[in-house]
């Protein structure tokens, strides 16, 4: 009777380091945590070069291997907090310049705006705005002239 | 009967303590060894270094879902180049996801994040975005020649070459109006490669090389040339649209300027005029092909409100001008931008023509 407690503990011992061997490839950390631990370090680099809508897709991918309400989705509310914000703070910037006539300036703001988050039409559209206003612009000079020199030719 | 450990210690709970005091005297005497053996089969799955998911699972082993991704478990010596192959059937997906996961190596079975649509749809970072450009050929000669619109043989071949050794994608006109739509990932790298008006140069020198090269272009074809004298033929352009590698494409009906002229007096008489030059062509390429087109080059690339409006009306993907430099996420499809690249073009000429990705100055 002497053995019974030491046989179970070192029986069960020997069995949770064999599955946990067999969970982390000898590592000692599991493949789920390994994987956790390597997307938040890519997400806090990228939140700290100012990347914020791919942190926030690395924070995604923790959160998917996280129950519900863990860790990674307080991250991922507390980033989309801050990216509201800037989104916001851009947008607004992007508009005073283009009141201004300052398109070049807008431009920069509506960029940085969109780098942040891909789902802001209003900086898209305005981008898009800026470019083909330009396009026009020189587009309708050169049908102009091209009027011209064939209006010259016509009354040749 | 075989009694796994765990199955005995739940066991024991369950039988009478006679039972129990037999169990221990025979379990007893064998538990050192057992002990013995675990422990050793620990320590070679350790230093085995052996994963769960590695007992003969493939790397499309799906653990998690999310919102446009899947985390998967690898294989051992498992690539991005093959995981690609296993979630999307081909290998263009391998830098996307070797992107989501720090090119880590794979060479060790582990989790990895495998995005099912592009990670950054709009390639616009803070530092800068990336643009695509789109070349613009025409005309390709044997030897050498003191036309612009026309390009040596060996110098396109060069162009080619330079494009394969230097990790740019030629990627088709289609995936790139899928990433203006947000739909299709593209590698950074990626350069559209057009021929237009329809020369029979394309068929006997351009054609070969591509395909030598696996370079997909888009050959923009204005219908009234066809059949003519330097020009392909229908049988041959339906030859160049069945290789997957050329796509062809609408250059109107006539090669006229579309802007308006000043024999089009009313709004009516040019609106006709754009509406000739857009639907001709594009029963005729149906006729012939059995493809309805959905891209345009403009002749000269000359556009106008009017003709976009026309373009919009028929469900025109993109049409091209000739505007330079390259064309980033938010470019608008009906007035994309191309560069000519002419037949005096030295390689330095070519490279600048490769703009893939413009810096920013954060405000």
């Amino acid at each position: 009777m002497t053995i019974r407690l030491p046989v179970s503990i070192l029986l069960l011992g020997a069995v949770q380091t064999f599955l946990v061997s067999c969970a982390t490839g000898g590592s000692g950390v599991s493949g789920n945590e390994q994987f956790q631990l390597s997307q938040q370090e890519m997400a806090r680099r990228l939140e700290s070069q100012g990347h914020l809508a791919e942190a926030l897709i690395h924070w995604q991918f923790v959160a998917a291997t996280q129950t519900k309400g863990g860790a990674a989705d307080l991250e991922i509310t507390r980033l989309k907090g801050i990216v509201a914000a800037r989104r916001a703070e851009l947008d607004r910037k992007g508009e005073i310049a283009i009141s201004k006539g300052q398109t070049k300036q807008a431009k920069v703001y509506f960029l940085q705006a969109l780098s942040f988050d891909e789902s802001d039409a209003e900086a898209r559209g305005k981008l898009r705005e800026i470019d083909l206003k330009e396009l026009w612009k020189q587009q309708d000079e050169k049908n102009k002239n091209a009027k011209d020199t064939r209006d010259v030719e016509d009354e040749r | 009967m075989t009694i796994t450990p765990v199955g005995t210690l739940h066991l024991r709970h369950l039988i009478s303590q006679r039972l129990r005091t037999a169990f221990d005297r025979t379990f007893g005497r064998v538990a050192p060894r057992l002990i013995l053996l675990f422990q050793l089969a620990a320590t070679l799955a350790a230093c085995a270094g052996t994963a769960p998911a590695d007992t003969g699972t493939t790397g499309g082993n799906v653990v998690a879902r999310g919102d446009g991704f899947v985390i998967a478990q690898t294989r051992r010596d498992d690539t991005y180049e093959a995981l690609s192959n296993e979630f999307f059937g081909n290998s263009d997906r391998a830098e996307t996801i070797s992107d989501a996961n720090g090119a880590i190596s794979l060479a060790a079975p582990r989790l990895v994040a495998i995005p099912l649509r592009p990670l950054l749809a709009s390639a616009v970072y803070p530092e800068g975005y990336q643009v695509v450009p789109i070349l613009a050929y025409h005309q390709f000669v044997d030897g050498k020649s003191t036309n612009l619109m026309k390009m040596a043989k060996s110098s396109f071949e060069q162009q080619m070459d330079y494009l394969r050794d230097h990790d740019y994608h030629v990627i088709p006109l289609g995936d790139f109006v899928g990433f203006l739509n947000g739909k299709t990932s593209i590698p950074k790298r990626s350069v559209v490669i057009t021929i237009d008006d329809g020369f029979r140069s394309t068929y006997d020198i351009a054609y070969p090389i591509l395909k030598k090269h696996g370079f997909p272009a888009t050959l923009f074809v204005y219908t009234d040339f066809i059949g003519g004298g330097a020009a392909l033929n229908w049988a041959q352009i339906k030859e160049l649209s069945a290789s997957g590698i050329i796509d062809v494409q609408s250059h109107s009906k006539t090669h006229a300027s579309l802007a308006q002229s000043s024999k089009e007096i009313t709004a009516q008489q040019y609106a006709s005029r754009i509406t000739t030059e857009i639907s001709t062509p594009e029963r005729l390429i149906y006729e012939h092909l059995g493809k309805r087109v959905s891209y345009y080059s403009y002749p000269y690339g000359d556009s106008s409100v009017t003709v976009t409006r026309a373009l919009e009306k028929g469900d025109y993907g993109a049409a091209v001008t000739v505007w330079r430099g390259g064309n980033p996420s938010f470019a608008s499809p009906l007035m994309l931008k191309r560069d000519m690249i002419y037949g005096n073009y030295s390689l330095a000429d070519f490279q600048n023509a490769l703009q893939v990705y413009v810096s920013v100055v954060a405000p």
